[in-house]
């Protein structure tokens, strides 16, 4: 389970009471933020920046500025605060906004400057050179695909949506997310042996 | 940009209150334009008078507000620019009437504010108390939220989260999910095509007019209030149908194979070859299921 | 069959498909070195990718957020004041009001297998999980939450313009209506799932409306 994962990296186990206290005084930060202590907000951004910054590092790769596109999600988070409605945990509710926040901005980087098109394969800088003994980061690894590619790869892989919601979030079919999924997965498979 | 504040000379006219847009001899006015270049924000609080933004086809932002007593500042920062009123208590109307590029994203704060945005077609992020909102052409992820006010959007092109407590509320034409929330006010659904659709009251009535995709989610509940879907074309979803001393009525035969029934108040049922997902709840309203076309017949 | 899976092997993977296909995967796979390995190189991708550790932004990205967020603060209602926190002693009160919540559904949540991050149940289906009985301690919780709240409005309300302040007490009148007839009716059928979720939604929407009054800009 990813989430024990990362609680055992922490160096936390993941009990309940864990669980339940970062929740509680999560839930205290989210309230007060909402009525403008902005002392609470950072808490919240710290909370949240790692994963954040991850999200759109790998959605977003070398097409943009993944500082200033993340200050631009925790800006939206403030601005809509009130309409969190404690359905979904903040997290989930905070994340998703991220998520939207990058495709829209996706799709109004690529209306006004159009540098890459879908379908060519475009090799950006790798990071490091490639040696036989390397073994390429698979976060390197993700920066070498096309826009479309990657985007499907990380909203299905790594964060873990399903097609019919990222189809519904990218606006096209899931026939289209199916074969973009598998051709990211094929790409990355090729610049990760070795 | 601050303006010089009259002294009030008499207490009458200090307190009385300026309600609705000001007078032609709104005493001050200010007009400045800002060239934006690429996706412009535009962020405006002003807590009480109006806020109009429209689209141009400038490359500009052009910013033009009237008011008597209020201090009114425009600032820019590459390609955000921000409009704030900062008022003393008592009368302190702004009227804004700000124009802008396709595609800016829009951000409104205000307290007793009347917002239109129209034509715009960016991200917008709206929050008011007792003012009224109307926006059309609305794409990316956008939300409104009143407290008092009536809500009308137009042309949801992307995903939309609105909320009024008491006031109503009205989505006409949405393409991407639609979360709609009110606690008295009535919400009204029509020409719907996203596939995750929700919406939710307490006492308010609930109408949903659209099509059912074929993999969508969609739930619709209210307290006291009647929850009505009007479904164009065809439609393939599981119901689940859930009130307390409600009533259900449908255009649809409600077939219950052995074993659905769940008590006297719950049932569910499928309509065609299943697939979509369809949730109805009023604890003690009236549910109904109907066919219609995707808008309603009333003229406008 | 001399091609090799191509997509296929993705879907399968990902467990899309049907028994039938699901088959002629497996035989062919059965007699394919070459599509095994790729199918083993895929599934340890797919398992790297889904354990990725979250990597902080190489600066502190805060000061520039505050100062976004400092800009849009809704208007001072004096401005020549040096910014500060909307409602300096309403907050303690909140906090208290929001450190007293602790809901059922959220530590079922919390504790739902599932990847951190992903997106709830849509359609506002709230909770992946929910109680089968509102428990006495529940609903205490939710009445702790709501009282404290409840004295932060009344705190602030000669600081709320009064149309607003009617509109409020109005929402929570009806939603207490509701929630006194969701109770009564949970009274006679205390495990009635609809019912028990339904008197969770009318008291979070009570929360939600407390909320939004406590967190009201001052009137001019």
């Amino acid at each position: 389970m990813a989430t024990a994962a990362r609680w055992l990296e922490a160096g936390l186990a993941p009990t309940p009471d864990n669980l339940l206290a970062q929740a509680d005084s999560e839930r205290a930060d989210v309230a007060l933020a909402a009525a403008g202590d902005q002392g609470a907000f950072e808490r919240l951004y710290r909370l949240h920046a790692a994963r954040v910054h991850s999200l759109v590092r790998r959605m977003v790769a070398s097409e943009g500025d993944a500082d200033e596109l993340t200050q631009d999600v925790f800006v939206r988070v403030w601005q809509r605060l009130s309409s969190y409605r404690g359905d979904a945990a903040f997290g989930t509710w905070l994340h998703r906004l991220a998520v939207n926040l990058v495709i829209n901005w996706q799709r109004s980087a690529t209306r006004s400057r159009r540098l890459f098109s879908d379908d060519a394969e475009v090799e950006l800088t790798p990071a490091r050179s490639r040696s036989p003994e390397s073994v390429m980061d698979l976060e390197n690894a993700l920066g070498m695909l096309p826009a479309g590619a990657r985007r499907v790869f990380v909203l299905h892989d790594v964060e873990g949506f399903r097609h019919e919601e990222i189809a519904g979030m990218l606006g096209v079919t899931t026939g289209t997310t199916k074969a973009q999924l598998h051709r990211a997965r094929m790409l990355m498979r090729g610049h990760l042996e070795r | 940009m601050s303006t010089r504040i009259p002294l009030c000379v008499a207490a009458a006219l200090c307190g009385a209150a300026l309600a609705g847009a000001p007078t032609a001899q709104a005493q001050n006015r200010i007009d400045t334009t800002i060239a934006v270049r690429g996706a412009a924000q535009l962020s405006v609080t002003n807590q009480s008078g109006e806020v109009h933004v429209r689209v141009w086809d400038r490359t500009q932002i052009r910013v033009t507000a009237e008011y008597d007593r209020a201090r009114v500042e425009v600032t820019a920062t590459g390609n955000r620019v921000s409009v704030r009123s900062s008022t003393w208590r008592g009368d302190n109307d702004v009227s804004y009437a700000i124009s802008v590029p396709s595609g800016t994203a829009v951000e409104v704060n205000g307290v007793s504010t009347d917002v239109t945005v129209s034509g715009v077609c960016g991200e917008v992020t709206i929050q008011t108390v007792s003012g009224e909102v109307t926006a059309s052409c609305l794409t990316g992820d956008a939300s409104i939220q009143s407290v008092s006010g009536d809500v009308a959007l137009t042309d949801v092109r992307g995903a939309v989260d609105v909320g009024s407590t008491s006031g109503e509320v009205v989505v006409r034409g949405a393409r991407g999910d639609v979360t709609a929330h009110a606690v008295s006010g009535d919400l009204t659904l029509e020409d719907i095509t996203g596939s995750q659709v929700s919406g939710e009251t307490v006492s308010g009535d609930l109408s949903y007019g659209g099509r059912i995709a074929d993999a969508g989610r969609y739930h619709f509940q209210s307290h006291s209030g009647d929850v009505t879907l009007r479904i164009a074309g065809t439609v393939n979803a599981t119901v689940e149908v859930s009130t307390f001393s409600g009533d259900l009525e449908s255009d649809f035969p409600v077939q219950l194979p052995p074993g659905t029934r769940v008590s006297a108040h719950e049932w569910q049922f499928q309509l065609g070859t299943g697939g979509a997902r369809i949730k109805l709840e009023s604890f003690s309203g009236t549910i109904e299921l109907r066919r219609g076309s995707a808008t309603t017949n009333r003229e406008e | 069959m001399s091609d090799h899976l191509d997509a296929e092997l993705s879907a399968y993977l990902d467990d899309e498909l049907d028994a039938a296909a699901r088959e002629r995967v497996e035989a062919h796979l059965a007699t394919c070195p070459e599509c095994r390995g790729t199918l083993e190189d895929l599934q340890r991708l797919v398992r790297r990718a889904g354990t990725l550790d979250d990597r902080p932004p190489a600066r502190d990205l805060w000061a520039g957020i505050a100062e976004r967020i400092g800009e849009q603060d809704t208007a001072d209602v004096l401005p020549l004041v040096p910014r500060r926190r909307r409602f300096a002693f309403s907050v303690p009160q909140l906090a208290a009001a929001a450190l007293a919540l602790v809901t059922l559904s959220t530590a079922v949540t919390m504790l739902a297998t599932r990847r951190a991050g992903a997106p709830a149940t849509p359609a506002g289906t709230g909770a992946v999980l929910q109680p089968v009985s509102l428990g006495d301690q529940t609903v205490r919780s939710y009445d702790g939450a709501i009282s404290d709240l409840q004295h932060a409005l009344t705190a602030r309300r000669t600081q709320l313009d009064t149309g607003t302040v009617r509109v409020i007490e109005q929402s929570l009148t009806v939603i207490d209506a509701a929630i006194a007839q969701a109770r009564s009716a949970l009274a006679r059928d205390p495990n009635n799932p609809y019912l028990n979720s339904h008197l969770q939604r009318a008291l979070d929407r009570k929360l939600d409306v407390l909320r939004q009054a406590v967190a009201l800009p001052v009137a001019s």
